[in-house]
C-alpha cells in the first residue's frame, strides 16, 4: 500500500489555516464553485499546480455548456481531476481520488472498502470523463495564464526597486490571485494574457507599489509594455470578478 | 449554451428506472460529438498494435472519403486511454499541409449491444496511397524531381512538428501518407509526445522504446532517454535512401544486429566520431563492430546517382544525433535547389488509380537495397471514387 495516499493520516497531521468546509451542506447556486473541492482534492492527491487549474477550467467549461442542477458537482469535479491529470501528464491515480473525493466529502469516515460502492464510483467517474470530452469536443488542452505570469513577473522584479521587490510578496500574492480566480467561471470569459496582468495589477494595488516611471494615477499604462489590447475598464472589471471570489465564499463556523 | 436532449427532460437521471435511464443514455445528444454512423465503412485499411483504421464514406456526401482510427479501449477500467487524448492533443494542435488532418471524433450509439459503452473513432482526411505502398509497387516510378518534392515535402513537415515541440517518433515509409494529389501527410502520431530542451539541465528521460526497429537511430538503440528531433531526421534519412532502393536499407530483426547493420554502413560507432557515445546505457552491453568504414555515399551511390541526393543522405544518417542535419539545413541543401527541381507528382499518381497501401500489399522482400520485382496481385473489390481498394 506504499503508493496509495494515506487520506487519515493527512487528515491527522496536515496543520490548515482553512477551515474544513462540509461540502454537503454546501448550495452551489449561489456562485460558489466545486473548485474548492477540486483543489482541496488535487493538493492532497499532490497534483502539480496546472493539473488543478486545468481540472478547474474542464470542470467550469462542463458546466457551462450543460445544465449543471442535472450533473453531481462532486462526480463532475472527480472525473474532471482524473482527466486533468492525463492532459497534463500528470497522471492521478483512479483508486487516489476515489479514497480522497470520498473522504473530504465524508469527513472522518473510514476510506472506502472495495465493493460495490467502490466500483460504482471508479465507474461512473470513467463514465463522466467521457462524458466531459464529448461533451468539450475533445478539445481539452488548456493555455493557461501562469506561464504569462512568470514572464510578466520576470520583467517587473528588473523594473521594480530591489528592496520593494524583495520585501513585499508581489509574485506571490499575484500567484496566490491566480490560483483562486480559478473558482469562478468567468475565467473562461478573458484570455491568459489579460487574467495575468489583473493578478499582478491586483498585487500592486494592495501592497500600494508605484511603479518607477509610471506617473502617478496612471495605473492602467504599466502593463501596455505587455499587452497592446486589455482596456482600462476591462482591466479594473476582471480585477473586480477576482476580488468577488473572495465574496462568495460561504461562512464556515 | 448548447440545447441538449438532457435539458428537456424533466427525470434528472437519478430518479429513472433501469429502463429510463438506458433510453437516457441511448438519446443523449452530443452536439460537438457526431455519431460515426454518419460514415459508411467501405474498407478496412490497416491494422496494427494501435488498433484498426478503416477508410469510409460520408453519407451525406458520397464523394467525400475518410479514414477511420478506432480508439482502442483496451483497459476499460482506468477510463480513456491517456496515449490516444496525447495523440488527439498532437493532431488538434498540428495544422499543416504536410501533417494528416484530423477532422473530428466520433462515437457509435451507446446501446444494449455495446453494453451502453460507445465506441470512439479518429476522423481523418482520407489519403489515397502510404509510401511503403506506392514504393512496394514496381510500376509507380518517380523521377528525381518527385523524389525530391517527397523528401522536401517530408523535411517540411518535420520541420513543422519539431518547430511546435512535438516528436513523432515512429517514422516509416507506411506512416507517411500521399494523396491523389501528390501530397504527403506525415500520419500516425500514436507514439508522439511534445518534448522541450531541457534549460534547467535536468535531462529528459523519455521511453527509447519507440521507432519501428528498422528506422530507429543509434542514439535509441544504445538506451539514449534524453533524446530529441535528431530521431525523426535518422527516420527521414532511412526513407529517402528507400525512394530509390525500393525496400527498406537495414532490416535488422534484433537491436543489435540493427546496430551492426548501422555499424557497417555508417562506420564503426566510437567516441571519436560521436563524443560521449560511451556514456550511453547500453555502449558496453552491445557488441559494436569496429574498424568500419563509412560507406554511405559508396553504398548508395549505385541506386542514387544524383550526387546531391548522396550528399544529403551522408549528412542525415549521422551516427551523433548532434551533428546529424536538423529540418532546417536539410531544406536548404542543393538537393532542392538545383536541377532538376522538385516537381508535382499529382500527374505521375494520376495514371495509378489503386490505392496503395502498405497494409494491403503483399510482404516486401527482405533482401537488402535488392530492388523489389515481384508484380503485385491486384484483387480488388470494392470500387469508389474511382479508386479501387485492395480487400485482402
Amino acid at each position: 500500500m506504499k503508493d496509495v495516499i494515506d487520506v487519515m493520516e493527512l487528515q491527522n497531521t496536515k496543520q490548515r489555516r482553512n477551515p474544513l468546509l462540509d461540502y454537503k451542506k454546501l448550495d452551489f447556486n449561489k456562485g460558489f464553485t466545486p473548485a474548492r473541492f477540486i483543489f482541496e482534492c488535487g493538493i492532497k492527491l499532490h497534483g502539480q499546480p496546472l493539473t488543478l487549474a486545468t481540472a478547474s477550467i474542464l470542470m467550469h467549461r462542463f458546466f457551462k455548456e450543460v445544465d449543471p442542477s442535472q450533473y453531481d458537482p462532486f462526480l463532475i469535479a472527480a472525473s474532471s481531476l482524473y482527466l486533468a491529470g492525463k492532459v497534463k501528464d500528470d497522471p492521478l491515480k483512479i483508486r487516489d481520488i476515489i479514497n480522497v473525493a470520498h473522504n473530504t466529502l465524508h469527513r472522518g469516515s473510514s476510506p472506502l472498502e472495495i465493493g460495490e460502492e467502490y466500483w460504482n464510483m471508479r465507474d461512473a467517474i470513467v463514465q463522466a470523463e467521457l462524458l466531459i470530452m464529448r461533451v468539450l469536443k475533445f478539445e481539452v488542452s488548456i493555455s493557461h495564464p501562469h506561464k504569462y505570469m512568470l514572464h510578466y513577473l520576470k520583467s517587473l522584479e528588473g523594473w521594480l526597486e530591489k528592496e520593494q521587490w524583495y520585501n513585499l510578496p508581489i509574485a506571490k500574492v499575484s500567484a496566490a490571485f491566480l490560483q483562486d480566480f480559478h473558482h469562478d467561471p468567468s475565467i473562461l470569459e478573458y484570455t491568459p494574457q489579460h487574467i495575468a496582468i489583473c493578478c499582478i495589477s491586483l498585487a500592486l494595488q494592495f501592497y500600494g507599489v508605484q511603479l518607477p516611471l509610471i506617473e502617478d494615477g496612471d495605473d492602467e499604462s504599466w502593463f501596455t509594455v505587455f499587452v497592446k489590447d486589455l482596456q482600462k475598464d476591462q482591466h479594473w472589471e476582471i480585477m473586480e470578478k477576482i476580488m468577488d471570489v473572495y465574496n462568495v465564499e460561504p461562512e464556515t463556523s | 449554451m448548447q440545447n441538449n436532449n438532457a435539458r428537456e427532460r424533466t427525470a434528472y437521471p437519478q430518479m429513472m428506472n433501469n429502463r429510463e435511464k438506458e433510453k437516457y443514455i441511448e438519446n443523449y445528444n452530443f452536439p460537438y460529438c457526431d455519431e460515426s454512423a454518419k460514415y459508411e465503412k467501405v474498407a478496412k485499411i490497416g491494422q496494427g498494435t494501435f488498433g484498426e483504421v478503416f477508410k469510409a464514406k460520408d453519407r451525406r456526401n458520397s464523394q467525400k472519403f475518410v479514414a477511420m482510427k478506432k480508439v482502442l479501449m483496451d483497459n476499460e477500467k482506468e477510463g480513456f486511454p491517456i496515449t490516444a487524448l496525447r495523440e488527439i492533443r498532437i493532431l488538434q494542435l498540428l495544422k499543416h499541409e504536410n501533417v494528416v488532418n484530423l477532422i473530428e471524433i466520433c462515437r457509435t450509439k451507446a446501446t444494449q449491444s455495446n453494453r451502453y459503452r460507445s465506441t470512439f473513432y479518429l476522423v481523418f482526411e482520407f489519403c489515397e496511397h502510404d509510401l511503403a505502398g506506392l514504393l512496394s509497387n514496381v510500376n509507380v516510378k518517380f523521377s528525381l524531381g518527385e523524389i525530391k518534392k517527397v523528401v522536401q515535402q517530408l523535411l517540411n513537415g518535420l520541420y513543422y512538428i519539431h518547430s511546435n515541440k512535438i516528436l513523432h517518433r515512429d517514422m516509416k515509409a507506411a506512416n507517411v501518407l500521399i494523396t491523389k494529389n501528390g501530397v504527403l501527410k506525415l500520419a500516425d502520431f500514436g507514439l508522439a509526445r511534445a518534448f522541450s530542451t531541457n534549460k534547467s539541465g535536468v535531462p529528459n528521460r523519455f521511453t527509447n522504446r519507440v521507432v519501428t526497429l528498422w528506422y530507429r537511430p543509434p542514439e535509441l538503440l544504445l538506451g539514449e532517454r534524453n533524446y530529441g528531433p535528431p530521431v525523426d531526421l535518422w527516420g527521414a534519412g532511412c526513407i529517402m535512401a528507400e525512394m530509390w532502393t525500393r525496400s527498406p536499407i537495414m532490416q535488422g530483426n534484433s537491436e543489435q544486429q540493427q546496430l551492426t547493420l548501422i555499424s557497417q554502413l555508417c562506420g564503426s560507432i566510437t567516441p571519436q566520431v560521436w563524443p560521449n557515445v560511451d556514456t550511453l546505457e547500453l555502449y558496453r552491453t552491445m557488441e559494436l563492430p569496429q574498424q568500419q568504414k563509412r560507406k554511405v555515399k559508396e553504398r548508395l551511390k549505385p541506386y542514387m546517382k544524383d550526387p546531391y541526393a548522396c550528399d544529403l543522405l551522408d549528412k542525415l544518417l549521422v551516427l551523433d544525433p548532434s551533428k546529424r542535419a536538423d529540418a532546417d539545413t536539410a531544406l536548404n541543401h542543393d538537393f532542392f535547389w538545383t536541377d532538376p527541381m522538385p516537381c508535382d507528382l499529382g500527374k505521375m499518381l494520376a495514371s495509378h488509380t489503386t490505392s496503395m497501401f502498405e497494409f494491403l500489399a503483399p510482404p516486401r522482400r527482405s533482401t537488402q537495397m535488392r530492388h523489389h520485382s515481384l508484380p503485385r496481385p491486384t484483387t480488388s473489390t470494392v470500387q469508389d471514387g474511382g479508386y479501387i481498394d485492395r480487400v485482402f
